[in-house]
């Protein structure tokens, strides 16, 4: 497996697809701000040459201009290391809401915009593939990432909903299946991204991946930490990971000193992710955090 | 020794079924033990992964033989019914997705049923497990505006644009489009705010969808002189989320809740809070969860559900809750149908 170690400061995505977790009305305000992809990516360099060295993208369908954009940029191609996080959610909800689960996997697979190639790689027809769970997942894996690709690739994170289901339910061989599909048909690291880091965690130690790539919100508020922030600090003392610390800003809520002294209180963190749409908000929490990591 | 756990099983393992099956398992006195879902793939693709779970093609035979202590239905809004009636027979408790029924006449049978053989229950509407929707109530229940005067609705999401496939768009199957699947949850808030309308005129229209209905106007009164209205829809721009926003007026200020917080403005100061906003956001009232999948009060209502199991109780917002909520969405079409007449509930 790719041993990757994060970069410390990663630039988040939400707040160039209308995602606000403090405001659905500001992150909608945002969105607008954010309709050309140019504008976004000027952002992200700004970000870059502040050092935060990576960033991370959602599957979203917007996502793809961003990358097509950051490609036309010589630099950050080269050097921004880009972290996937996918599915992204929202589109499969909403599909689900207007097919059903079974109908929207297999809608998906018959059109979705697949490129000819695509279509060629795919083994077998949709219905062997739905016979099949796992092939079915590395199909759908492999056309969430396939606009990416030219991209400098860090990490591949699967979606908290998918990761905190898979632990929830307890299913066994997921964990491991994505951990050895992304590492070696795509060359790039696997991560999970949870929200109930105290449980997950445990799940992911049991399912026998050691020192795994983790996303999952750690900030003084405790906000979004499950099933509280103090199981969450002890998953962390407990199960050796890598770990992302996510909502570090709770949203907006704490400010960046007392952010950064949360974050520094925990040794296991050694890479943050945030967003922000405010250059000022930006550099201000790029110098905070890359005090700590010194 | 550890306590033994509460055995749930799942009827129709879609989205939602999935959603709750997860949660059910992470809960401290509950795990999910069966699954029932006709769809041959589903069955083939759990048992593989999660062969601790008993897999059923039929509810009859997983209620039969799974010696459950509940059940959560999941299934598409017209087969809630026959699914709810089935437990009863085994006297098995459930938690049912919301809307209770397709239709009125089959919401009463099973409380009629319910009545004879009265079994735990509650229904989906997980708004009142929003931490702002849930301070919102304590607040009025505290009297926080005073006499409440008018109350507006808006309830959102950018869904559908082009006509729908399934189900939900099947008004036999689904009791109804925006107002039905997805204003049910504001008009559960409202009831649960100020008790249930007296009297209700609507308005719907269809657009995307050929049999039911993706805008809604409805305005309500109630018997102390309040009144106030609700708009809804599923093909409304630039809502990612189901966004749901109250403003409530009354004689010492306006209370504002959404999704996001909850913000009081009062003209003079009280008691307990200054005059002018005081805001509450998710942040100061988030608590953690067993599972956040979906989102965090999912895991709230299934641990309420499980909580009442033990006690024995009956929740608030159980399935003679439901059937009120069907009785106020049966009127609201029943006025859209002839022209926004007003109809008395």
């Amino acid at each position: 497996m790719p041993n990757v170690f994060p970069d410390p400061i990663i630039f988040g995505h939400n707040q160039f697809f209308g995602i606000n977790h403090l405001s659905a009305a500001r992150g909608a305000e945002t969105e607008e701000y954010f309709q050309d992809p140019k504008k976004i990516v000027d952002l992200i360099a700004f970000a870059y040459n502040l050092g935060a060295h990576g960033l991370m993208l959602s599957t979203h369908e917007k996502a793809v201009a961003i990358a097509t954009e950051i490609v036309r940029r010589p630099t950050l191609k080269k050097n921004l290391n880009v972290y996937i996080l996918l599915p992204y959610m929202a589109k499969y909800v909403k599909k689900a809401n207007e097919r059903g689960l079974v109908n929207m996997v297999f809608e998906l697979l018959k059109t979705g915009g697949l490129s000819t190639n695509f279509r060629i790689g795919l083994k077998g027809s949709v219905g062997v593939l739905t016979k099949d769970p796992l092939a079915l997942l590395k199909t759908l894996i492999d056309l969430e990432l396939l606009p990416f690709k030219k991209l400098n690739l860090r990490a591949v994170f699967l979606h908290n909903s998918l990761t905190d289901l898979t632990a929830g339910l307890k299913l066994k061989d997921i964990f491991p299946f994505f951990v050895d599909y992304i590492a070696r048909k795509h060359q790039v690291a696997p991560g999970f991204c949870t929200l109930t880091s105290g449980l997950s965690m445990k799940f992911i130690y049991e399912s026998g991946l050691e020192k795994p790539l983790i996303m999952a919100p750690f900030n003084p508020a405790g906000f979004q930490m499950s099933p509280s922030q103090k199981e969450c600090e002890w998953a962390l003392k407990r199960f050796p990971a890598k770990v992302i610390a996510m909502s570090v800003l709770a949203a907006g809520y704490s400010n960046p000193e007392k952010a950064a002294s949360y974050i520094h209180s925990l040794p296991a963190i050694r890479s943050v992710i945030f967003g922000s749409s405010n250059p000022q908000h930006i550099e201000k929490n790029i110098a905070t955090f890359r005090k700590i990591f010194r | 020794m550890k306590e033994k756990k509460l055995r749930g099983g799942i009827i129709g393992f879609g989205k939602m079924g999935l959603l709750h099956g997860a949660i059910i398992n992470s809960l401290p006195q509950s795990q999910l033990v069966a699954i029932c879902d006709p769809n041959p793939s589903i069955q083939q693709t759990f048992k593989k992964f999660a062969s601790d779970v008993s897999m059923y093609a039929d509810y009859l035979t997983m209620l039969n033989e799974a010696n459950l202590d509940f059940a959560v239905i999941t299934t598409p809004t017209f087969l809630h019914v026959p699914a709810a009636l089935a437990c009863i027979d085994k006297k098995v408790n459930f938690l049912v997705e919301k809307p209770l029924a397709a239709n009125e006449r089959e919401a009463r049978m099973l409380l009629n049923r319910l009545k004879k053989n009265p079994v735990i229950t509650m229904v989906g509407y997980m708004m009142r497990y929003m931490e702002t929707f849930s301070e919102a109530k304590k607040l009025l229940d505290q009297q926080i505006v005073g006499k409440v005067l008018t109350v507006n609705v808006t309830i959102y999401v950018s869904q559908l644009f082009s006509a729908g496939k399934g189900w939900r768009y099947k008004r036999d199957q689904s009791g109804g489009g925006c107002i039905n699947t997805q204003a049910t949850h504001a008009l559960d808030l409202l009831c649960w705010y100020f008790g249930l309308p007296r009297t209700v005129n609507a308005r719907i229209r269809s657009f995307y969808s050929k049999e039911v209905e993706d805008f809604g106007h409805i305005t309500f009164s109630w018997q102390d002189g309040l009144f106030g209205w609700l708009d809804s829809s599923w093909s409304m721009d630039n809502h990612r989320l189901l966004e749901t926003r109250l403003t409530i007026t009354g004689e010492h200020g306006t209370l504002i809740v959404d999704d996001d917080f909850v913000k009081v403005y009062l003209r003079t100061s009280t008691k307990k809070f200054p005059s002018g906003w005081t805001t509450r956001s998710k942040p100061d009232l988030f608590s953690g969860v067993s599972l956040d999948v979906g989102a965090p009060h999912f895991a709230r209502q299934d641990q309420d559900f499980v909580n009442h199991l033990l006690s024995e109780s009956r929740p608030s917002n159980d399935a003679a809750n439901g059937y009120r909520i069907q009785q106020l969405t049966t009127s609201i079409y029943n006025s859209a149908s002839h022209q926004g007449k007003t109809i008395s509930i």
